[in-house]
């Protein structure tokens, strides 16, 4: 039985290792196979890989696709979170702008690129404006609920022990809406990632997208394999963290609410 | 009289609901009426080239195939994801084992996806679909799998005990139970659908909105571009209104019993 059970953990173990191994040998296959004339097998990629990880355009389209993504995000978050608290709190606010805001939320950032092509052409300004449209409502809404979600009793409570308004905020308001926010903040950034990326790829501003529709239209098949490879990869990573980021806050709020009871 | 307040009150907050859309819809008509701006033509000229192209010329040749291929897409990874997930969320080991692809293929933005599929595929209806099914996979995959591990272990030993068979343990038990589950992994996909939708378009196409509303753009054709984006709007709306609908109907025994269970709590 314990040999059994140490078997089964090592067959878990090695399960997932052993289809990425499978998947890179199948890719490996079909690039010197049937797929030979537009996909480069893998051993070719990496090769690419390494050999550009030494060159400066590598690294300025993944700084340039980092940093739209870092300033579009930090400009969307900051409207989305802003319109969030004064929604949240003010019932003729959200009331005013209900209408408006359920008529846009459902409407995806691509919409708006032509538009803002027009204005910014290919530029960084485009893809930040973009980014920030994108992740603006998602903000928004998570805010909004957090607030809602409010327990009015927790809330009265603080008002009868005399906190004052600043003190409410810091420490009620502040660590209730939290872990909405942070939810909303995991979905915005794989969201502005791809936002990003995509007005690469359509608008031409500098960046990975731009970087892989160039080797695309260029015929270069290593660089854009590569490309995409890494670009996968960074979005992996984003996710990775922003979901331990989400189980830091979240874990802060499971704690609070223990308290509380 | 206590009867009228509330009425009242509530005809006063639709009257306040409609403040900002009238307003934003009359300084856009008459703020923009004599407007020389390339980029901001009057609001008329806008609406009357939207009625041109969309009522009903431009919806055979590039409306109807821009659906056709979301639809399509979007059939598939629902299909290949809940009965994938089914299967991921039923067998540790195998979840296991594609961990790692799910989690690449999941993250990695569908756009950058785009030359490879047009290099591979080429840019007509299969590169499309293919990309837009491959998209819409993920969310309803990993939605599917939670939900199969939500299902209570006792409901499918209740299920044993029944004596259901093995085909009819997933159709009876699993898939009610993974059923709000499913749903929400497919809200989320529908709008992936539609961004892969735009984007394939308008990187690589020779119709479609996507393609005629960007082509607009490089062409300066700035009415069109306005009308193009109108329709986008209008429809990524529409599409989110028609799902919450279906959903509400279909799933509308699941929202009462979570409301019951609810009520339970409380008392």
């Amino acid at each position: 039985m314990g040999r059994d059970a140490k078997a089964s953990v090592v067959v878990a173990r090695a399960a997932p290792l052993v289809t990425v191994a499978a998947a890179l040998a199948a890719w490996e296959a079909l690039g010197h196979g049937s797929l030979a004339s537009t996909l480069p097998p893998f051993s070719k990629v990496a090769r690419w890989m390494v050999g550009a990880a030494g060159t400066a355009p590598f690294w300025s389209g993944i700084g340039h696709t980092m940093l739209q993504w870092l300033i579009g995000l930090l400009l969307g978050c900051a409207v989305g979170i802003g319109l969030g608290l004064l929604t949240g709190f003010s019932e003729r606010l959200r009331l005013l702008l209900d209408v408006v805001v359920e008529f846009l939320r459902p409407i995806p950032a691509v919409v708006y690129l032509p538009l803002l092509i027009l204005f910014y052409g290919n530029t960084d300004t485009l893809a930040v404006l973009n980014v920030a449209v994108g992740v603006v409502w998602i903000l928004l809404f998570q805010t909004y609920y957090g607030v809602r979600d409010l327990d009015p009793l927790v809330v009265d409570t603080g008002r009868v022990f005399g906190l004052s308004r600043r003190q409410r905020l810091s420490r009620i308001v502040l660590p209730s809406v939290a872990p909405y926010v942070a939810t909303g903040l995991r979905i915005a950034c794989s969201t502005a990632f791809l936002v990003a990326v995509s007005v690469e790829l359509i608008g031409g501003s500098p960046g990975l997208g731009l970087d892989i529709g160039n080797a695309q239209s260029n015929g270069l098949y290593e660089p854009m394999y590569g490309y995409v490879f890494v670009t996968g990869l960074l979005a992996v990573a984003v996710n990775v963290l922003l979901v331990r980021l989400e189980r830091a806050v979240l874990g802060h709020r499971s704690a609070t609410l223990a308290r509380l009871r | 009289m206590r009867v009228v307040y509330p009425s009242r009150r509530s005809l006063a907050r639709l009257g306040v609901r409609a403040v900002v859309p009238a307003v934003v819809l009359v300084v856009w008509w008459f703020g923009s009426a004599h407007s020389r701006s390339p980029y901001f033509p009057p609001l008329r000229t806008i609406l009357s080239t939207f009625r041109q192209m969309w009522l009903f010329a431009d919806v055979g040749p590039d409306l109807v195939p821009s659906l056709e291929r979301m639809l399509l897409g979007y059939g598939i990874a629902v299909v290949v994801g809940v009965a994938g997930g089914v299967l991921l969320g039923r067998v540790e080991l195998l979840r296991r084992a594609f961990d790692p692809l799910v989690q690449f293929g999941r993250s990695v933005p569908g756009t950058a996806l785009v030359p490879i599929a047009v290099v591979v595929l080429g840019i007509g209806n299969t590169a499309k679909v293919t990309l837009i099914a491959f998209v819409c996979l993920f969310p309803i995959l990993l939605n599917t799998i939670d939900g199969v591990h939500a299902v209570e272990p006792i409901q499918l030993d209740v299920a044993r005990s029944f004596q259901l068979t093995r085909a009819q343990t997933p159709r009876r038990v699993l898939l009610p139970g993974t059923a709000p589950q499913v749903a929400t992994g497919m809200r989320i996909s529908l709008g992936a659908a539609f961004v892969m939708m735009v984007v394939t378009e308008m990187v690589a196409a020779t119709n479609g909105i996507g393609y005629v509303t960007l082509a607009a753009e490089q062409q300066l054709q700035i009415p069109q571009m306005w009308a193009g984006m109108l329709l986008l709007g209008v429809l990524g709306y529409a599409l989110n209104l028609l799902f919450v609908a279906a959903e509400h109907r279909v799933l509308g025994w699941h929202r009462g019993q979570r409301a019951h269970q609810g009520a339970g709590r409380v008392l």
